[in-house]
């Protein structure tokens, strides 16, 4: 069954690597121990003492660094803990709901050569994993879940999504497989220890007393581990990716892994600007469109472009030493130095019937059930919306948000509520560098301790846009303007009754030349 | 005038006691906007003296400038002003874009120089307007270009213009040699071509040959140092030493932009080891070093001290 290009059976290495690590291990919980018992023993004699209750701030030191080095060494002993609990979300699906998904995975487990997963759970995360609750610290096997990202097969063909999850079967295509939640672990409670010392030195304004001193002890002892659990774990994804590349084809995988980057910042953005743009306003989309927007979003043609032009992973994204993987270009490089298997990549140019969302059965439920779980608590305060009204919303919400400070000022100048003809009187009146001069100066003028003028010109910029949202703010209601949902620019897409899109800020910037004009903008927002 | 001098009382901010921008200083210190509007128009309008008061004018109104806005109200179809408001742009644009590497401009001041930039279009249509025949406006209007990114038939047409009404104006042409470097929107083979055909219809004393060594320092010179060594005791960088010492000598001595091609000649000079040609130079620039090439030193004072000193020990 082995695949012949992976170290296989190799019983003693495994045991040598394990007992390594579990070394590792025991050291560090060792070193939590015996950095604790030591501070209690000095915070005994300190306080029995009666001479050192004459210099009481440092007994307060002593005590706040022995409760300091307590809290670190709780968070480091059972971040691990919390993190497998949150891993496991999602929708777990049943060989009878999803039937074509099940039969590739089993297939690839086959081709791969290990035993298929218990439980697959679709995720709505640009991401792929095989988790195993081993047991005995990882020597002994245990339920295997896998994990599918939902965002993945919308973004993936099914080869390159067969060569994602080859990849993640191959972690336990041999013995180092079992090894690996060890590994993982001991860097998991390591990191989440530095995490919680860096924290209490950089976090607040109060900076722990003492925590250099053992923030310098951990950052050796981490160092330490994750230098000898540096080297398997990439190991490990090399030999992982030549099973990737031997399920999917060569040019999948790779391609697979360059797509990844570009998908994860897409997801990125589309939940922060469209799915957070409704939040922000107490909207969301109907829950199957929670997450199948990000169907849509991705096969947008300005989109697709903007993906295709993020392009290769930079080659000169440096290896961290710390990383559990080798950057993306490495990993390309070496797979595309494997033999040519002739398999050519899989078209993606398509809609999503070229996706490997295709493979969902009764793909609405599996969208409902995720964009519930995505929404979870949010969903309560908000209300359900579609995408043109939450664009709409949104845009309207910002617009007078941002425009609020110039609609106070020409309403503090002329006496009573401005509406935006006001502002054009005073300017036709030659007051538009009063206005200037009782606006705030700009963040940007301020850091880079500009003349006046140049500080007026950036006081322009930003009444600019001020003027862009007023403007928006009066024109939608009344019906001369309508905003549309648009996956290629966020916020919507705006459209004038009987006028060029781009008349509005053409006729604001006419507006703030050093020889104002307002004859443009006066055709696109009347008196 | 606030001269920026340093321990050895050389003056930074400043080539030379340049009369022409000497006065410009002073007028706008004074606000005079009055004074200026008579001054200027007392002056042929391709005068080298008039052109470098605008520019001198349009830097002090991007410190303070009241009374441009005022000049502009009161004269809203004076060129002598307009001109002096397109170089305001130009310096107004700077200041906001800073000096900075283009990675650490943002958008807001990349946003904010474009949007100022623009404003010259307008202004060199009003200037236009009130007369097409004066060469300041559009001399002005080609930084203007450069931030702009104008294409090379759009710069050349405005150049144009520019040589018709003032063939010799060194700003015009410097401006014009830095357009077309390989580092903006020409070539070596462009700027090469445009700076030897503009010398050889040049008259003797007209201190363009600045022009040649400025392009040689920037753009043929080696990076490492041997290579620069060489290309310093090099025959075509001497020879461009001696065409710029001719020049010198036959500019009249008031020209405002001689004090420039001095800066050139005492640097090249003092490089190529022609000591005591460069002492010559450097006496007759005083203690001044607001300009190219030592501009380009981290320690301008100091590094043109030492080529000073060195200069005069011969």
């Amino acid at each position: 069954m082995g695949l012949t290009f992976v170290e296989t059976g190799n019983g003693m290495a495994t045991l040598a690597r394990a007992l390594k690590i579990i070394t590792l291990l025991l050291g560090f919980y060792l070193l939590c121990v015996v950095l604790l018992a030591g501070l209690v023993v000095v915070d005994y004699f300190a306080l029995d003492t009666s001479s050192a209750w004459h210099v009481p701030k440092l007994i307060f030191l002593l005590l706040a660094a022995t409760v300091g080095v307590f809290i670190v060494v709780v968070r480091g002993l059972f971040v691990s803990v919390r993190v497998r609990q949150k891993d496991l979300n999602g929708l777990p699906v049943s060989r009878a709901e999803q039937p074509a998904l099940w039969q590739r995975v089993t297939a690839l487990a086959e081709t791969v050569g290990t035993r298929p997963p218990a439980e697959i759970r679709l995720v709505p995360q640009v991401n792929a994993a095989v988790l195993e609750h081993a047991h005995l610290m990882g020597l002994l096997p245990g339920k295997r879940r896998m994990m599918i990202g939902v965002p993945l097969m919308q973004a993936l063909t099914v080869p390159e999504l067969d060569a994602v999850l080859a990849h993640e079967l191959g972690h336990y295509s041999d013995r180092h497989s079992r090894l690996a939640p060890l590994a993982g672990r001991a860097r998991a409670s390591v990191m989440g220890t530095l995490k919680a010392v860096s924290r209490q030195r950089t976090g607040g304004r109060f900076k722990w007393p003492g925590s250099d001193a053992y923030a310098a002890l951990f950052h050796a002892y981490a160092g330490l581990v994750l230098r000898h659990t540096f080297a398997i774990s990439r190991e490990q994804e090399y030999a992982a990716d030549r099973i990737a590349a031997q399920a999917g084809g060569r040019a999948n995988a790779a391609s697979a892994l360059r797509k990844l980057p570009a998908t994860d910042a897409a997801y990125d953005y589309y939940l922060n600007e469209f799915i957070g743009l409704g939040l922000r306003n107490k909207l969301v989309p109907p829950p199957p469109e929670v997450l199948g927007g990000f169907g849509r979003f991705l096969v947008d043609p300005e989109r697709m472009k903007e993906m295709a032009e993020l392009g290769d992973p930079d080659d000169s994204d440096e290896a961290h030493a710390f990383d559990s993987h080798p950057p993306i270009a490495d990993r390309i490089a070496a797979i595309m130095t494997l033999p040519d298997d002739g398999r050519p990549p899989a078209e993606a140019a398509g809609g999503h019937e070229t996706r490997a969302f295709a493979l969902l059965h009764n793909p609405v439920a599996v969208l409902t059930a995720l964009g519930i779980e995505m929404v979870g608590k949010h969903a309560a305060a908000a209300q359900v919306a579609d995408w043109d009204t939450i664009a709409r919303t949104a845009r309207l919400g910002g617009a007078q948000e941002n425009s609020k400070p110039i609609q106070h000022l020409v309403s503090s100048m002329i006496g009573r509520p401005a509406r935006f003809t006001d502002f054009l009187a005073l300017v036709e009146a030659g007051r538009l560098s009063e206005i200037l001069e009782r606006m705030d100066r700009t963040e940007t003028a301020m850091r880079l301790k500009v003349p006046p003028p140049a500080q007026r010109e950036f006081k322009k910029n930003a009444l600019g846009r001020m003027l862009v949202g007023w403007a928006v703010f009066e024109l939608v209601p009344s019906g001369r303007a309508t905003i549309e949902h648009s996956w290629s620019g966020f916020g919507g897409e705006m459209k004038f009754a009987g006028l060029d899109d781009k008349a509005l800020t053409e006729g604001v910037e006419a507006l703030l030349t050093m020889w104002p004009d307002t004859a443009l903008i006066r055709q696109v927002v009347p008196a | 005038m606030t001269a920026v001098a340093t321990g050895n009382g050389i003056d930074e901010s400043s080539a030379g006691a340049i009369a022409a921008e000497q006065e410009a200083t002073a007028m706008a210190a004074a606000g005079d906007w009055r004074a200026m509007s008579r001054r200027l128009a007392s002056l042929p309008p391709a005068s080298e003296y008039r052109l470098a008061m605008v520019t001198t004018l349009g830097d002090a109104a991007a410190k303070d400038d009241r009374w441009l806005w005022e000049w502009l109200a009161a004269e809203p179809a004076n060129t002598s002003a307009l001109a002096v408001q397109i170089n305001y742009v130009v310096t107004v644009a700077w200041d906001v874009r800073t000096a900075a590497l283009p990675e650490d401009v943002d958008r807001e001041q990349w946003q904010t120089f474009f949007r100022t930039l623009r404003n010259g279009k307008i202004i060199l249509a009003r200037a236009t307007t009130a007369d097409a025949a004066d060469p300041a406006p559009l001399i002005a209007m080609q930084t203007v270009a450069l931030g702009l990114q104008w294409t090379n038939d759009e710069y050349r047409e405005l150049l144009a213009k520019v040589h018709d009404r003032a063939p010799y104006s060194f700003n015009a042409h410097n401006r014009a040699m830095r357009y077309f470097l390989p580092r903006w929107f020409g070539s070596l083979e462009l700027v090469e071509r445009y700076v030897e055909d503009v010398l050889a219809g040049a008259p003797a004393g007209s201190v363009l040959t600045a022009m040649r060594l400025e392009m040689l320092y920037l753009e043929f010179r080696p990076k490492d140092d041997a290579g620069r060594k060489a290309f310093y005791r090099g025959e075509r960088f001497n020879r461009a030493l001696d065409a710029g010492i001719a020049d010198a000598a036959a500019a009249d001595p008031a020209h405002p932009k001689l004090p420039y091609l001095r800066h050139w000649l005492a640097h090249g000079l003092w490089q190529a080891g022609r000591l005591a040609e460069a002492a010559v130079q450097f006496r007759a620039i005083g203690n001044y070093c607001g300009a190219d090439p030592w501009n380009w030193y981290g320690d301008k004072a100091g590094t043109f001290r030492e080529a000073r000193d060195a200069s005069y020990a011969t």
